[in-house]
């Protein structure tokens, strides 16, 4: 009866040993952090000169899904460094600023946070800065599925749109897209280190991204 | 296969039962696990996280049939790298990969020496079901895939009997999940060190 006895906490030991010694995964907030790109592999990337940015990062929230007119903006103190590193790499890549009305190409930036909620992305967004906008535009994405969509912890994402408005026919194209996307927690420096980070990487990893003379 | 499996681990229950009257023994052991073919491309680090259980009962002196359960875990944390998903498409991160093996084997193994021997060799084949499970985390998104395969476990050892009781077993065990309709062949080479509890 000992030995039995013996056994089976020996073996109930074993499991709990082992149990314990399960690899943990990840530890630090950057480890859950991924960059996406997908790209129009028919565009010309080379053959653009200018691009145009906007002053502000459209926030995408419950309230916006229930009344697309009531748009609210990412705060600066973490929108004006994401652009910049934007407006940074474009820079860096041959690419001269210009305004919306007489850019080649345009980028759209979003960003959400999201908890158990799906994200229907609207052209409407945008109305206020894209020139010659007409309700009811539609999108073509380089692939699909179209609608990012996300579901469970608290995220953080923010995405990249590069647009050319000499293309629109009902829908705009979007050449490039760069999703960006992780647990939106730690401080504002922290948040605002990781997405500059992110936005380095996204063009890191979309080489084609740059003007040929 | 697993109503099979079932028959087959009933079958060498009954027989053993029925020699229960013979010398049995209950052994746990530590593995050492090493992956191998696709396995080994998923994750290429050895795993330490590795554990047996196992029954058996002597039919002969020199032969044993017992039952076998053991749990391998292996883990690999990918540095931050950009992976291409289609011609198009590129995602960045970290990964997080993981497989988990559990196969369950009937056993059969054969003896050199005789009862009362110091050190006897011993090798044999367990026959069975692995269970196993991949998984692939990166970001906050996970690809996860499980499932059974029909298994082989072909192993050799020596066992040293420090007295009529107990006994320290040194081995090597190859485990093959064969191909299934949904994933490839498996295969890992465990190293065993385990204690034998003689009844």
């Amino acid at each position: 009866m000992k030995i039995r006895l013996l056994l089976l906490l020996a073996s109930a030991s074993a499991v709990i040993t082992l149990s314990g010694c399960y690899p943990g995964g990840p530890e630090y907030i950057d480890d859950y952090d991924i960059v996406s790109t997908a790209y129009n592999q028919t565009y010309d990337f080379g053959a653009l000169h200018s691009f145009a940015l906007p002053s502000k990062i459209v926030k995408i929230t419950d309230d916006l899904l229930q009344d697309p007119s009531k748009i609210k903006y990412l705060n600066t103190t973490i929108s004006d460094p994401i652009l910049d590193r934007i407006r940074k790499n474009m820079i860096d890549r041959g690419y001269v600023e210009e305004d919306s009305a007489n850019a080649d190409a345009i980028l759209l930036v979003a960003a959400w946070e999201i908890t158990n909620v799906s994200i229907y992305y609207d052209w409407g967004y945008w109305g206020w800065y894209y020139p010659g906008y007409s309700p009811g535009w539609g999108w073509y994405y380089p692939y699909y599925p179209t609608y990012p969509v996300t579901t469970s912890y608290k995220t953080g994402s923010v995405m990249i749109q590069f647009t050319d408005p000499n293309t629109i026919d009902q829908n705009v194209s979007v050449e490039w897209l760069a999703i960006i996307n992780g647990l939106a927690e730690g401080g504002t420096t922290s948040i605002i280190s990781r997405s500059t980070k992110s936005v380095d990487q996204a063009f890191a990893q979309s080489p084609y991204i740059i003007h040929e003379n | 296969m697993k109503k099979y499996i079932c028959i087959i681990i009933l079958l060498v229950v009954s027989v053993a039962s029925s020699r229960a009257q013979q010398t049995s023994e209950f052994s746990i052991s530590y593995n050492v696990s090493f992956g191998m073919g696709d396995l080994n491309d998923f994750i290429g680090k050895t795993s330490f996280r590795g554990g047996a259980v196992e029954w058996k009962t002597y039919i002969h002196e020199r032969l044993s049939a017992g039952i076998e359960g053991n749990w391998t875990t292996f883990y690999e944390e990918r540095d931050y790298e950009t992976y291409q998903v289609r011609d198009n498409i590129n995602i960045s991160g970290k990964q997080f990969r993981y497989a988990n093996m559990i196969p369950i084997y009937v056993r059969a193994d054969w003896y050199s020496g005789n009862e009362g021997d110091d050190i006897r060799f011993f090798g044999g084949m367990g026959v069975g079901t692995i269970w196993s499970e991949q998984i692939l985390d990166m970001g906050l998104y996970e690809i996860r895939s499980d499932v059974w395969h029909f298994g082989l476990s072909p192993r050799a050892g020596i066992k040293y009997y420090f007295n009529e009781w107990r006994a320290l077993t040194l081995g090597v065990n190859y485990d093959y999940g064969f191909k299934t309709k949904e994933e490839d062949p498996l295969n890992f080479l465990r190293l065993m060190i385990g204690i034998n509890f003689i009844n």
